[in-house]
C-alpha cells in the first residue's frame, strides 16, 4: 500500500509542483517551501482522506517518509 | 594557492579600512563590526589543511569571541556582555529535546512580554533578549550533537544580526571561491561607506548611521530611505552579503525576493525569510502546527516583544494584532484557494498558472496594507 501512496506522491511532485522527485529525495532541499506544503497538504487530504494540517516535513522529509506518514495515519 | 593569498590579501585590506578609521568607529554598523573578525575567521579556516579545518575553526571562534568582547568594553560597541558565553553552553546542555522544557520556556518568554508591558523592568528585559534567544538556539540545535551545539553556540554569539544562523552555517567545506567573493563584496562595501559623502550622510543623520542589511527586512525601513541615503544602504548591503557568503549563506537566506510576493503571508515570508524559518521551527511546529491561529499567535507576541518600553504599547500591539489577524485570514483564504486548484487539477488535469498582472495586483494590495500599518505605528509614535 505505501508504494501505491509513494508512486501517487511522486506524480504530484512531478505533475503539480514541476519537481522530479525520488524516493529519499529531500523535499526542502528540493524547494519544498511552506506555500508547496499547503498543496502538497491539499493534495494527501483529497487523494488519501488524510487530515494534513499537522504535517511538518521535519517529521516527514522525504516522499518515502512522507508516504509512510500518511499509511501510518489512514 | 592563488585564491588563499587572495582571500589573505583581501582580508588584511578589509582590516586597514577599519582599523585605519578609528573615529569611524561609532558610525559602524553592527554588521561591519562582526565582518572583520569573521573574515579572519574564514581566513583560519581557508589556510590550514583540511584535516585540521574543525579544530581551527573552533578555536578561531573562541578567539573572535574573546576579542569582540574586549573590544565592545574599549569602543563601547555593545556586542554582548560577558555572560552570554555561559549561558549559550547551559542551553546546549540543558535537556530541550524534552517538549515540556521548551513549552514552559515559550510560555515564560511569552509572560515575561506581558509583564514587561504593564511594567518595563528586568524580567522582561530578559524575556526579550534572552528566553528568546535561548529558544531559537535550542529548536535550531535540535538533533545536533553537543560538539557541533556548542560551535553553533559560538557562531550565535558572534554574528550580530544574525542572531539564530542556520545551523550548518559557518561550515567548514567552504569554496574557497565563495570566500574569495564574500570577502571582495566586503571589501567594496566597506570601501563605499568610508567614502566622504557616505561619512557626512551618516554623521548628518543619526538614523543614516543605522542603516544595515535590517532596511531590506521590510518596508518598515525601507520606506524611509530616500536619496542619497540609498548610497549608504548599497554599501552596507554589500557588507551584509559579503559577510554573509563568508558564513557560506546567500543573501537569499534572511532575505527572499519580496517583489516576488503573492500575498501578504508570501510577503511576510519573504522578506522575514529567516526569522520565518525560526519561528516555525521554536514556536509552531513546537505548539502545534502552522494554522491561522498560530500565525496570529506569532505576531501577536512579535507585537508584544517589538511594543515594550514604547509610549503607546497596548495601541501598538493592537496594530501587530490586526497584522496577524490579517495574515491569519490570508492563511485560511490561502487553503480554500489552494484545495480547490489541487481538486480541479485531480479532477481534469488543468494546472492553474498565475498572470503577471494577477501577482503584480497582488503584491500592490501587500503594500497598501503595509503602508496602511506603518502609517498607524507611525502615529502612535508621534
Amino acid at each position: 500500500m505505501t508504494t501505491d501512496i509513494l508512486d501517487q506522491i511522486l506524480r504530484f511532485l512531478r505533475d503539480y509542483l514541476g519537481i522530479a522527485a525520488e524516493a529519499d529525495l529531500d523535499l526542502i532541499e528540493a524547494g519544498v517551501d511552506s506555500l508547496r506544503i499547503e498543496e502538497l497538504g491539499a493534495f494527501i487530504e483529497l487523494q488519501f482522506g488524510v487530515p494534513a494540517a499537522r504535517l511538518s516535513l521535519r517529521d516527514a522529509p522525504t516522499p518515502a517518509a512522507l508516504a509512510s506518514w500518511v499509511a501510518r495515519a489512514r | 594557492m592563488i585564491r588563499r593569498l587572495g582571500i589573505l590579501a583581501l582580508t588584511a585590506a578589509g582590516a586597514s579600512l577599519v582599523v585605519r578609521w578609528p573615529g569611524a568607529i561609532r558610525s559602524i554598523t553592527l554588521w561591519e563590526q562582526a565582518s572583520l573578525p569573521l573574515g579572519l575567521a574564514a581566513l583560519a579556516v581557508a589556510l590550514v589543511p583540511e584535516r585540521h579545518a574543525r579544530g581551527t575553526q573552533e578555536l578561531a571562534l573562541v578567539g573572535v569571541y574573546l576579542a569582540q568582547r574586549v573590544g565592545s568594553v574599549t569602543l563601547d560597541a555593545g556586542l554582548g556582555p560577558w555572560w552570554d558565553l555561559p549561558l549559550g553552553l547551559v542551553v546546549c546542555l540543558l535537556p530541550w529535546a524534552r517538549p515540556g522544557w521548551r513549552t514552559a520556556g515559550i510560555w515564560t518568554a511569552v509572560a515575561g512580554f506581558a509583564a514587561a508591558l504593564v511594567a518595563p523592568g528586568i524580567f522582561g528585559g530578559l524575556a526579550e533578549h534572552l528566553l528568546i534567544q535561548l529558544l531559537f538556539i535550542a529548536a535550531m540545535t535540535d538533533g545536533l550533537g553537543p560538539r557541533d551545539a556548542l560551535r553553533y553556540t559560538l557562531a550565535c554569539l558572534i554574528a550580530p544580526r544574525m542572531s539564530v544562523p542556520p545551523p550548518d552555517a559557518l561550515r567548514v567545506d567552504r569554496e574557497p571561491s565563495s570566500l574569495l567573493r564574500g570577502g571582495a563584496w566586503l571589501l567594496l562595501g566597506l570601501t563605499l561607506s568610508r567614502l566622504p559623502l557616505a561619512r557626512r550622510l551618516a554623521e548628518r543623520d543619526p538614523w543614516s548611521a543605522l542603516l544595515d542589511g535590517d532596511v531590506l527586512m521590510g518596508l518598515n525601513e525601507a520606506v524611509r530611505v530616500t536619496g542619497l541615503e540609498l548610497l549608504l544602504v548599497a554599501a552596507r548591503l554589500l557588507v551584509l552579503a559579503g559577510t554573509l557568503r563568508l558564513l557560506g549563506m546567500p543573501i537569499r537566506a534572511p532575505v527572499d525576493a519580496p517583489w516576488r510576493a503573492t500575498d501578504l503571508l508570501d510577503w511576510w515570508r519573504r522578506t522575514h525569510a529567516w526569522r520565518s524559518v525560526v519561528f516555525r521551527a521554536a514556536f509552531l511546529q513546537h505548539l502545534g502546527g502552522s494554522g491561522p491561529f498560530a500565525i496570529f499567535g506569532v505576531f501577536f507576541i512579535s507585537g508584544m516583544q517589538h511594543a515594550i518600553g514604547e509610549p503607546h504599547a497596548w495601541g501598538e500591539v493592537a496594530v501587530w494584532a490586526a497584522l496577524g489577524a490579517l495574515a491569519a485570514a490570508n492563511l485560511a483564504a490561502l487553503r480554500v484557494i489552494t484545495r480547490r486548484r489541487v481538486a480541479r487539477w485531480m479532477e481534469t488535469g488543468v494546472k492553474h498558472t498565475p498572470s503577471k498582472l494577477g501577482q503584480l495586483a497582488a503584491t500592490g494590495a501587500v503594500i497598501v496594507v503595509q503602508g496602511l500599518m506603518l502609517g498607524m505605528l507611525h502615529h502612535l509614535g508621534d
